[in-house]
């Protein structure tokens, strides 16, 4: 049993920052949950409080079923990879790995040495284990770190923004090798990032944190499509936002006035004419001259249109000042900046979020 | 310690502009001037002869450097002198270590500022001042003998000065703060998230200082106790007001062969016997260790230490 | 070197600091430069004169320099001087370059010695003085060929003294030293050439002067002397270390000049001085001048006025120094005699000086050794 069970934690720092307002999720075994925020939000100190380097200021942490808010991390059952990966500089890449077998724990010296080459193994860099970290790229050492938290069989998995100094190339391809080994290896994980890609396509769930709370806990898919407030939606995927006033509600639609552009969204449970509401649209629902019937239709003024290989991307001015984003299919027409458009979107593709 | 020259940048031609030679030439002069010729002149001095009761004789002799092969006293002051050194090293590296970690690792800066002041404000007095304060504490009627009294260590307080522990006090109080000073950068170099995740990997405080954070500063203890080392070979003060003759260290005898026994040519041997002994320990200790003391490194350059 | 502290000094004593003092001690660079100005028809109209700075000094600036200047108009610059090792090479240097920084010092016998050997100092006419016959024979120095370079300026006597409060049998002999019971209570002095300890182990142990004319016959001598070190909590060089030590009870006896304890005992400090048995060590110094100094007539003017019989004696009165006149012109009570010299000049032990001059390394790296090695 490695379930996480953080509840109502708080962390107050005595300079008076209030760093995790009320942070409560459980994650069950296994899973793969990503916290994702922007820098500030609170997600590392939440990270750092399940490792032990922080103690929750009231809240409790669970660990596998026992309370661990008093426990300190060497005696916690997490095994953490850090930003800077932190690899023992004076000591071998097999060293490292074995720190917490046989510096950190007691385990016997065959063991030890079986235990080394598996995890090298894992994450395929068998043959490394006589050198130096200051020998390695960056995403061997990340690796080897990875190797390192995993060998001592901890029951979680911690990673702290683990990709945010490797290139763009190498992040995509960790990321695939980051999910496979988990999988591969069934253990419990959190990861914190402030790159939602990365929360998307890693995660089982999502967990967007602003401002030391949890906004929206869920997958990733819920999240994306079904944001349940406005930051999430913003944060999560690109997103055009309104605000609006509910002018009519129906069985299964709601009329919106946004600063005079009217929409016909999806209804949510719980609105009622007069709310201040959001309507959220999502780029690629927003088509820039769509060929068919869309059952909202706008005008604006193209301000920017960028070549994205598959598709064009289009920003668009509204008349009432907002900005817009669309996409042009690859078969649509071509627009360039100063062109007077229409953009169209299904009522179906219309979120409307109430806060 | 010799510093080097900074080189300007050259021209396109490769060559430094005439102007730039007047910069470079400053530190040049200084160096030469107040540092190579003074020792040169020591060398040269070290081997006149001395005339009893009267001055010295232009006269070129080895007699001086046999003397001091033959004469046991003057080596024996020597092993003295390392010796005093070493503890005087030792203590201030025990005394000094936990100082150093506390005040590298602490959170509040208000304390770091305030022990930091303290520890270098020290250095402002001179030695000789220092020296006599400890002088007054360790006397028979001083604050220390008389609280060992107190406590029942002895009977009646008891004067410790002059004498070898008033000595080996006072130089540890006397050199602390350059020990602490350089152990402070190094432990502070060590990224605290290797701490962490020596913590995280299981280990508890003193394994963690065991094996990351000691195998890490080891650098800087060795700049810190060479620093000290080379330094208490020289005290002179010290052993004079703290120590009877029993304690004088070689300086001590040197000093002494110029001012009162009016013999400049051994003196300078004596000075010049000292200053070879403690090169080469620098030079070994450099070399073994493969450390980077004061920019001289036994490693290669591009070579990872 | 004798440097009393000169805060102690009362204030009759004092007198009228009207002197600029410039302190010679540890400058070895010669302050070389003509001292001493000079009117039109050659007659020097002021003189620089040193000798042992603090008390000394001062007592000698009230009532030997400025009765002489009001006496004769030739003001005096007064100067404080260090240890002999410190005077001799700094007139050394100063006259191979011609100069002469001071006209006029007080120095002990083997510095005097130690001139001579250099060729520092300037030769006397005896003729042109008054009173010279008033001075010991002893305390006069002539060169190899019978000038004279040194007259004697003040005799000193170094005694056995103790701290009245710590003690109250001080010890009286020089058989004290080697003594166990005074175990790690006494002061003594160093180097020899101030101390003289090597003197009085021979005049102790072994026959004086006699004993130690051969180096096998010193050697033996200094392996004697090697058993006072347990005796010994303290070797100085300068009195003023040993001087706060006594006071304050520290170091409740050892040896010291009879001259310093007895201006402390005027100030009220609980100390005593005590003559020793088989004789105090006298130690003496002579006026001499280095050969490069121009004001020869004023340093002839000087050096009799100092030989004065009552200038002596008024000397003697303040600072506790043995007249170097003969007793018999001496006017000094028998009181005052009798605190100042004790049991008279002809029981006290005079150091074999030339030993320290030509076998000074010798006699250094067997005193070393001895109080090293202890």
């Amino acid at each position: 049993m490695s379930q996480i069970i953080l509840d109502a934690v708080e962390k107050v720092y005595p300079g008076g920052v209030h760093a995790v307002k009320d942070a409560s999720l459980v994650v069950e075994d296994g899973e793969f949950v990503t916290i994702v925020g922007p820098s500030g939000c609170g997600k590392t100190t939440t990270l750092r409080t399940l490792a032990g380097f922080e103690q929750p200021t009231s809240g409790t942490v669970g660990l596998g079923g026992i309370e661990v808010s008093g426990v300190p991390p060497n005696e916690r059952a997490t095994g953490m990879v850090f930003q800077d990966f932190a690899l023992f500089p004076h000591m071998t890449v097999g060293e490292n790995i074995a720190f917490g077998l046989t510096v950190g724990g007691d385990w016997p010296e065959d063991e030890v040495d079986t235990r080394i080459e598996e995890m090298l193994e894992l994450v395929e860099l068998s043959g490394f284990r006589d050198r130096m970290p200051d020998q390695l790229s960056g995403g061997q050492q990340q690796r080897i770190a990875l190797a390192r938290a995993l060998a001592p069989e901890p029951e979680v998995l911690l990673l702290d923004e683990p990709l945010a100094s490797l290139d763009k190339q190498l992040r995509e391809s960790m990321q695939v090798e980051l999910r496979r080994i988990q999988e591969q290896i069934g253990i419990t994980t959190i990861l914190v990032t402030h790159n939602q890609t990365e929360a998307l396509t890693m995660s089982d769930r999502i967990a967007v944190m602003n401002d030391g709370r949890f906004e929206q806990v869920g997958a990733p898919t819920e999240v994306y499509q079904q944001p349940a407030t406005k930051f999430v939606a913003d944060f999560i995927g690109t997103a055009n936002v309104f605000d609006g006033t509910v002018r009519n509600v129906s069985d299964s639609r709601v009329t919106v006035d946004c600063d005079g552009v009217e929409f016909e969204a999806a209804a949510p449970d719980y609105v009622a004419v007069g709310d201040s509401v959001t309507v959220v649209t999502r780029p690629e629902h927003t088509v820039v001259e769509p060929g068919d019937t869309r059952t909202n239709v706008f005008e604006g003024d193209v301000s920017v249109s960028r070549f994205l290989g598959d598709h064009h991307e289009c920003h668009v001015t509204l008349p009432s000042g907002s900005d817009v984003v669309g996409v042009v299919d690859s078969d649509g027409p071509t627009v360039s900046g100063g062109d007077r458009v229409s953009l169209g979107v299904d009522a179906k593709d219309c979120l409307v979020v109430v806060e | 310690m010799a510093h080097e020259a900074q080189t300007e940048p050259a021209t396109d031609s490769g060559r430094l502009p005439p102007i730039k030679y007047l910069v470079v030439s400053y530190p040049a002069i200084a160096l030469v001037t107040l540092f190579a010729v003074p020792l040169l002149l020591l060398f040269v001095f070290s081997f006149f002869r001395n005339i009893s009761g009267g001055y010295l004789r232009y006269v070129v002799t080895a007699e001086n450097y046999v003397r001091f092969l033959q004469e046991p006293l003057y080596l024996d002051r020597l092993v003295f002198s390392l010796r005093i050194a070493a503890v005087t090293t030792l203590g201030s590296l025990v005394l000094g270590y936990p100082l150093a970690y506390r005040l590298a690792t602490t959170d509040s800066s208000l304390l770091r500022r305030a022990v930091m002041v303290l520890v270098v404000s020290s250095l402002w007095l001179t030695f000789i001042i220092r020296g006599y304060a400890w002088a007054v504490l360790l006397r028979s009627n001083g604050l220390f003998p008389i609280l060992a009294a107190e406590l029942g260590l002895t009977d009646a307080p008891v004067s410790l000065v002059p004498g070898y522990w008033a000595l080996v006090v006072s130089m540890v109080y006397v050199f602390l703060p350059f020990m602490v000073l350089t152990l402070y950068t190094s432990i502070k170099n060590v990224d605290h998230e290797l701490r962490e995740a020596a913590r995280n990997l299981g280990a508890g405080p003193i394994t963690t200082f065991r094996h990351v954070t000691l195998p890490l500063t080891k650098d800087g203890i060795i700049s810190g106790s060479l620093l000290v080392f080379v330094l208490s070979m020289g005290v002179y003060v010290l052993p004079r007001i703290l120590g009877n003759p029993p304690q004088w260290t070689l300086a001590v005898v040197i000093g002494n062969q110029v001012t009162v026994e009016s013999n400049v040519p051994f003196g300078a041997t004596l000075s010049i016997i000292l200053m070879l002994v403690v090169v080469a320990l620098i030079a070994v200790t450099v070399r073994l260790a493969g450390v980077d003391t004061f920019g001289v490194s036994a490693t290669e350059e591009g070579e990872q230490g | 070197m004798k440097v009393p502290d000169n805060t102690k000094i009362s204030q009759n004593r004092r007198g009228f600091l009207k002197y600029t003092s410039v302190a010679g001690a540890g400058a070895l660079t010669a302050l070389s430069g003509c001292v001493g100005g000079f009117s039109g028809d050659g007659t020097a109209s002021s003189l620089t004169v040193s000798s042992f700075g603090g008390a000394f000094k001062e007592i000698l600036e009230a009532e030997l320099y400025e009765p002489f200047e009001e006496e004769t108009g030739i003001s005096i610059e007064s100067q404080a001087q260090g240890g002999t090792a410190e005077i001799i090479p700094r007139i050394r240097s100063a006259v191979e370059n011609g100069n002469a920084p001071v006209d006029v010092l007080t120095v002990p016998v083997p510095g005097v010695l130690r001139g001579l050997n250099s060729d520092l100092w300037m030769t006397h006419e005896e003729s042109e003085f008054e009173n010279l016959e008033f001075i010991s024979d002893d305390l006069m120095k002539y060169d190899d060929d019978g000038n004279l370079v040194g007259i004697g300026s003040q005799a000193w006597l170094i005694n056995l003294v103790h701290n009245t409060e710590e003690t109250d049998n001080g010890p009286t002999s020089w058989t004290s030293l080697w003594d166990s019971t005074y175990e790690d209570q006494m002061a003594m002095m160093t180097p020899p050439v101030t101390g003289y300890m090597p003197d009085i182990a021979a005049a102790i142990h072994f026959d004086g002067a006699d004993s130690l004319q051969s180096e096998s016959d010193i050697r033996d001598v200094f392996e004697k002397l090697s058993e006072v070190t347990p005796q010994a909590q303290m070797w100085y060089t300068n009195e003023a270390n040993f001087q706060s030590s006594l006071e304050n009870g520290e170091t409740p006896m050892g040896m010291l000049y009879n001259d310093i304890t007895l201006v402390l005992q005027d100030q009220g400090a609980p100390v005593e001085s005590t003559f020793v048995d088989e004789g105090s060590v006298l130690g003496s110094g002579r006026w001499v001048s280095p050969r490069t100094s121009e004001n020869g007539t004023a340093i002839t003017q000087f050096i009799d006025y100092a030989s004065r019989p009552a200038v002596q004696d008024r000397v003697s009165r303040n600072l506790y120094t043995v007249p170097t006149i003969e007793e018999q012109h001496s006017e000094l009570d028998a009181e005052t005699y009798q605190r100042v010299a004790g049991p008279g000049l002809d029981s006290a032990i005079v150091p074999n000086f030339d030993m320290y001059v030509e076998r000074q390394e010798f006699i250094n790296q067997l005193w070393n050794e001895l109080i090293i090695d202890s």
